[in-house]
């Protein structure tokens, strides 16, 4: 009995907070819209008894989906995004790697500190964080007049309102995602290892390659996956930072939702995006798994 | 215990012979702390050279300088007479078998054992890679883990792969740091002798560290007796077990019975030790260095000294020491019996005797009264 609460705790949170508002977007993305509160048709009428649960299956299709084959914006949009969240996460892993082995690096007593500064960031708002990069990456930003005090550039860069800026902002952003996973596991590596490897032969960078990437594989699979997932589907950095020509399916979704106030069209290009999410996500749970299991 | 006879194999003590590793006023500090203190030694080439000591006493240390992870503070380390200061681990013609193993978890034994080999001349040669690592399979009896992944084998068969890992790529120096403890005794013995196969075959030079006296007195061509960074004594087993050069050396060798005393000056090389209130004091040779009368101590083997239930008849010109005491303990251990005799002055004197009658016919017992007596040349005389 106690194992059972024990295991059902969890399965009712999901419950409550995944799979209710998931079967109710489900349903919006089948339904049709119209000009009323709410702005979808048909709504389930329980006065009427089962005739009125049988009216409402039968107004329910897949129109919806079929309108997101047709029109082109949305696939170039799925697979823009797509792009911008597989380079972001290259990106990411690019700067986070140094951080996280410099940290693991670092004489135990500076640890923490470099653990808080990483952690840091999250403890002012995200919109305030990403706002003020636009105060970084302007025309007239902080970036450009250091470039032009420095005379490496005569012209200012439009960096803001490009895509460059978006990118900024992901890795920015999710900078510390990718650190601390793969920090996690370089913290474990065993220094005796690397000069196991000198001493049969390899350089200290053959050794870099032969030993501490494949033991911090984990890692950078974990980081790269919780880094890639909300770069996917992300909205307000390609809001703020990006031009109109940045296509986001997460800014596509947004303006579905409130501009042109089509709601099941919204519902179904997020249902869209979760059904691809959920590869990546699966993937992520079985490296978590393999995880625990080497470790177990 | 077995004493390794002399085979000859001596280049230590011929002037002209030329060191493979020459330590010279070798200081090592970590920090403030000295781990290493003005260490001076040269191990030739072909030789089994053991490395013995307590815990902590730098044993692992003088490893790692060897195999380039530390440099020395001061003095400087001399491999086939260069100065191998500043060379690169993966430069030196070494190779270590770590303590902690260090084996690779994420590969399997196969390639742990193939790592070295896959980063030497021979890298490019598939079969002859295998074939090598078959070998080294086969010798320490690894051939059926050869899949496993490190965290799937046992303690000893991990500790196997990293020797078989080691020895792969033959190197001209292999440092085993504490090769064989995870291994059950009969195990053990026989990768010693294997040891010292491979090490007559291929002719490399080795340098074990070992907390297990008898396996240094076995595989070893000399043994260094280390105190807190400090080389104590060098030189073969057998002069370690029969000729310490002090109470520290020869009471980590082995057993052996201390009698402390006051000696007289030494005449016709014999001196005598008094040691205790009544008793008549010991006649033992008298070291060398020794001149007028010295604080001593008497140190000799328990196997040394015979017992029995009668005063021993005296042998010629009264070179026995014969003293009468009570046996108070007996440890029987299978072929020999040690007997724990306390003589009048209350001083205990350990008695090893074989036991070569049936045990119901043991003529000494617990209580008795007993004689127990050794030769004037049995025991050494310790000045320090
Ligand atoms: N990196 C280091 N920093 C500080 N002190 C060290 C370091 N490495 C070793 N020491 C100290 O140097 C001394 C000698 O260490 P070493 O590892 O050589 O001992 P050992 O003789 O191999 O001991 P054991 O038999 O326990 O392996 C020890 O007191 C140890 O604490
Ligand atoms: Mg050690």
């Amino acid at each position: 009995m106690r194992r059972f609460a024990l295991i059902a705790v969890p399965y009712l949170w999901l419950l409550v907070l995944f799979l209710v508002p998931f079967l109710i977007v489900l349903k919006i993305s089948l339904s049709d819209a119209t000009l009323a509160i709410p702005p979808y048709t048909p709504t389930l009428d329980l006065s009427r008894g089962w005739q009125g649960v049988r009216d409402w299956a039968a107004g329910l299709d897949l129109e919806n989906y079929w309108f997101l084959t047709e029109d082109a914006l949305y696939w170039k949009a799925y697979l823009s995004s797509l792009k911008i969240a597989v380079l972001s996460t290259l990106l990411t892993l690019l700067v986070g790697y140094p951080i996280a082995y410099g940290m693991a690096r670092a004489p135990d007593h500076w640890r923490p500190t470099l653990m808080m500064l990483v952690i840091l960031p999250f403890w002012t708002s995200f919109l305030i964080r990403v706002y003020s990069w636009k105060a970084i990456l302007s025309q007239e930003g902080l970036l450009n007049q250091f470039l032009l005090w420095l005379g490496v550039i005569h012209e200012p860069l439009t960096i803001l309102n490009t895509n460059t800026a978006v990118y900024i902002g992901i890795v920015y952003t999710y900078l510390p995602f990718m650190v601390l996973p793969i920090y996690a596991a370089l913290e474990k590596l065993d220094e005796s290892l690397l000069e196991a490897a000198e001493d049969l032969g390899c350089s200290r960078l053959s050794a870099f390659w032969l030993v501490t990437v494949p033991l911090s594989r984990q890692g950078i699979i974990a980081g790269s996956f919780l880094v890639f997932i909300p770069a996917m589907g992300e909205f307000v950095i390609p809001a703020l930072l990006g031009g109109s020509r940045t296509l986001m399916i997460g800014k596509v979704l947004w303006e579905e939702f409130f501009s042109n106030r089509d709601w099941p069209v919204a519902s179904a290009v997020a249902v869209v995006l979760l059904l691809l999410l959920i590869v990546p996500i699966v993937l992520f749970q079985r490296n978590e798994q393999k995880n625990r299991e080497a470790e177990g | 215990m077995e004493i390794q006879e002399n085979t000859g194999f001596a280049p230590w003590g011929d002037p002209e012979a030329k060191p493979l590793i020459r330590f010279q006023n070798v200081t090592k500090r970590f920090g403030t702390f000295t781990a290493i203190d003005n260490l001076t030694l040269d191990i030739y080439a072909r030789e089994f050279f053991a490395l013995l000591g307590p815990s902590g006493c730098g044993k692992t240390t003088i490893m790692r300088m060897l195999a380039g992870f530390e440099d020395p503070s001061e003095g400087e380390i001399f491999l086939d007479g260069e100065n191998i200061a500043g060379v690169p681990p993966n430069r030196r013609p070494v190779n270590m078998m770590f303590q902690s193993y260090a084996l690779f978890p994420h590969l399997s034994v196969w390639d742990n054992i193939a790592f070295g080999l896959r980063r030497s001349e021979m890298a490019r040669d598939k079969t002859r890679i295998a074939a090598r690592v078959e070998e080294m399979l086969k010798l320490t009896r690894l051939e059926k883990f050869a899949r496993r992944k490190p965290h799937q084998i046992s303690g000893g068969q991990r500790q196997r792969v990293a020797l078989a890992r080691s020895l792969a790529k033959a190197p001209r120096l292999l440092l085993l740091d504490e090769p064989l403890g995870a291994l059950d005794k009969k195990l053990r013995q026989e990768t010693q002798f294997e040891l010292m196969d491979i090490q007559e075959r291929t002719g490399t030079t080795f340098v074990i560290v070992t907390h297990d006296q008898e396996e240094a007195m076995t595989v070893a061509s000399r043994v260094a007796v280390m105190d807190h960074g400090k080389i104590v004594q060098v030189d073969t087993p057998a002069t370690i077990y029969e000729a310490p050069n002090s109470v520290y050396v020869a009471d980590f060798i082995g057993e052996i019975n201390i009698f402390k005393g006051h000696a007289s000056p030494p005449r016709d090389g014999f001196c005598e030790i008094a040691f205790a209130e009544g008793l008549a004091p010991i006649r033992a040779r008298a070291p060398e260095e020794m001149q007028g009368e010295a604080e001593v101590s008497f140190a000799i083997r328990p196997e040394k000294v015979l017992i029995g239930p009668e005063r021993p008849p005296e042998l010629p010109e009264g070179r026995a020491n014969a003293y009468r005491g009570k046996v108070i303990d007996i440890a029987y251990l299978g072929n020999i019996s040690t007997y724990h005799v306390e003589l009048a002055g209350g001083q205990k004197v350990k008695v090893q005797a074989a036991n070569t009658r049936r045990i119901q016919r043991r003529t000494i017992t617990w209580e008795q009264e007993v004689w127990i007596s050794f030769t004037d040349t049995a025991g050494v005389v310790l000045t320090r």
